[in-house]
């Protein structure tokens, strides 16, 4: 996470900030949003901590597929105000390949290479801009792999310790909705309802 | 902002990190081998992605945190962070617990990677954000030299073809020779060994084909000593398997200071036993999970907390095992004499009270520079949980008799 970025420029991206945590949060730095005890900065400390962890789970659970090896899309809905910034991460993550990052009512797309990023983004919806993407470039050549991951991610579990509590608490349907990713979900219920013949 | 268009553009002209016939290869993959080769790791638990590296290059592709990222989780509700998996599952030792095993009784399909079958599909998964690198073990194959040589050869096709920078953890067999560890530790981030047990007799318990000293101890020796040369990004790890042997916690407690202080490990992992049909121990029964949460709280008590191995000693019962309760909690009722008070105790001092961590703990101080505690709301805001630590401390005047104490932790 990069901590170049100010405490009120991640509060910002809060989807909810009363203007008067906003206008306190100019004047702390991290050290006194971490150690204070004022309620107000406690208050500032959890709306900045909502903010930082969707960041972290969209980075963990954003899923991409890709057009000629070169452009990944994915699906994300957030709750706050990231979607840029984790368009951004991915881009550096992944130099020289296009980021396309989206949902209904809003894309973002970013690309990075030689230290800068070029960025994107429109009110399209997602699957309206692949579909552009692939008429510009003349080709759908699709790469899907999800295949090899559900074969991998049901390889990982073991029996004896299943534990279904642990599973949603680490990934709340909540940031699995806003991610699109439901392959584990689906893959759950299966072990959940072994006795229920699937159709 | 930029056009859609020149973005594409931009994109689709560079051929750099192009896999190329990508889509061709996974046609034909055989599904089941990956399957198999998969579960060979599931009890491989060590597989945290935090490194020290910094990935600040051009022209490379993917990087790597600080803290980790976990892309998935199992029905268990742990993390997966990487493709981990073996190169092969055939094998020449006879660990009874393990079902590529030479004296496994079970129908056994032989299975193996190619450097390049592996490095692409790892590369395909890694764009597709499923993980944050590769962990890769093996088999020891018909000679562990052998496929070493092959497993360093899927880095170095990651390395070089598909300038991958993510996250690398690599499985060194018990007695590979010094010159592979030696090469694999300039390409992974994390190196480990299992030692699997806490002795020399335990093992031999186990395994007649692994010696202990010779095929485990001395490569960890060999890495520790290309470590002092040159750092380790992630540092060198190894993992137990519990309850297996018979040997208790406290067992497993003085192997694991030996590993930390003598091999300067940075991670000891626990994998609690469970029996796998058709295996040797397939009629030992399973140890229960609170075990390997008992024994990682013991672990962190030692490395993050500070506790000295005499502190720690006092949590183990004469038969050298812990119970299933809080061993942080069961040290403060037994060593903490009088009420703290968190306005004047020494770091040291807070963070063994129950309820304060090393992160509510460097608040309070941090915090009382300039304000005194005098309520409970207080420590609520600076992160403590409250009803476990109250009972030890004093706040405002009020503290707790020790016998309340006692009668009050009951519950918890």
């Amino acid at each position: 996470m990069p901590d170049s970025i100010s405490v009120s420029e991640y509060l910002l991206m809060n989807k909810n900030v009363p203007p008067i945590l906003l206008e306190i949060s100019t004047k702390i730095s991290w050290h006194e949003l971490n150690t204070s005890a004022d309620s107000e900065i406690v208050k500032i400390r959890r709306k900045v901590g909502e903010v930082r962890s969707e960041i972290h789970r969209m980075r963990g659970f954003v899923r991409f597929n890709s057009i000629n090896d070169k452009i990944l899309f994915g699906y994300m809905k957030p709750e706050h105000k990231i979607g840029r910034l984790v368009a951004d991460i991915f881009a550096r993550r992944f130099q020289k390949n296009m980021i396309i990052l989206g949902n209904d009512h809003r894309v973002w797309a970013s690309y990075y290479s030689d230290n800068s990023y070029k960025r994107y983004e429109d009110s399209r919806s997602l699957d309206e801009i692949i579909e552009k993407v692939k008429s510009l470039i003349e080709s759908d050549n699709e790469v899907d792999i999800e295949k090899i991951w559900q074969v991998y991610y049901d390889s990982q579990y073991i029996k004896e310790r299943e534990n279904h509590r642990l599973f949603y608490k680490n990934m709340p349907k909540k940031h699995l909705k806003s991610t699109g990713n439901n392959i584990e979900l689906k893959l759950n219920t299966r072990t959940l309802d072994e006795y229920i013949p699937s159709d | 902002m930029t056009s859609l268009e020149k973005i594409v553009h931009l994109a689709t002209q560079s051929e750099y990190d192009c896999i190329g016939d990508e889509g061709k290869i996974f046609e034909n993959i055989d599904l089941s081998k990956i399957d198999a080769l998969g579960q060979g790791t599931k009890h491989d638990i060590c597989t945290s992605s935090s490194t020290r590296r910094v990935v600040d290059q051009n022209e490379v592709l993917g990087d790597v945190t600080r803290s980790g990222i976990c892309h998935s989780f199992t029905a268990n509700g742990r993390c997966i962070s990487m493709f981990k998996t073996l190169f092969t599952n055939y094998c020449t030792h006879d660990c009874k617990y393990c079902q590529n095993s030479t004296d496994y009784k079970g129908p056994k399909s032989i299975y193996s990677y190619t450097p390049e079958e592996l490095a692409r599909i790892t590369i395909s998964l890694y764009k597709g954000n499923y993980i944050e690198g590769l962990f890769l073990s093996s088999g020891v194959s018909s000679d562990e030299d052998l496929i070493t040589e092959k497993m360093i050869e899927t880095l170095k096709i990651l390395n070089d073809k598909y300038n991958f920078a993510g996250y690398v953890h690599f499985k060194v067999l018990p007695g590979v020779s010094y010159e592979y560890i030696k090469q694999v530790s300039e390409m992974a981030d994390r190196l480990s060994v299992n030692i699997e047990t806490p002795s020399k007799s335990y093992l031999s318990e186990l395994s007649s084909t692994k010696n202990y000293v010779n095929d485990i101890l001395k490569r960890q020796h060999y890495i520790k000593k290309l470590e002092l040369k040159k750092e380790l990004p992630a540092g060198q790890t190894t993992q137990l398997v519990i309850g297996a042997c018979g040997e208790s916690d406290f067992d497993i407690f003085k192997r694991t200071l030996k590993e930390y202080n003598e091999m300067m490990l940075k991670r000891v992992y626990y994998s609690v036993f469970n029996p796998i049909t058709a295996t040797a121990l397939e009629g030992l029964s399973a140890q229960p999970t609170w075990r390997e949460h008992r024994l990682y709280q013991m672990d962190w008590l030692y490395r993050v907390y500070k506790f000295s191995e005499n502190e720690i000693k006092i949590a183990f019962d004469e038969d050298g095992f812990l119970n299933n309760k809080d061993p942080k909690l069961y040290i403060a009722l037994n060593t903490l004499d009088s009420s703290i008070d968190p306005n004047d105790a020494p770091y040291d001092e807070l963070l063994r009270v129950p309820g304060i961590g090393p992160k509510s703990a460097y608040r309070i101080v941090n915090y009382r520079k300039k304000n005194k505690i005098y309520k409970r709301e207080q420590l609520l805001n600076l992160g403590v949980r409250v009803k476990n630590a109250t009972p030890f401390l004093k706040i405002n005047g009020g503290e707790y008799p020790r016998l309340d104490r006692w009668i009050e932790c009951q519950t918890q």
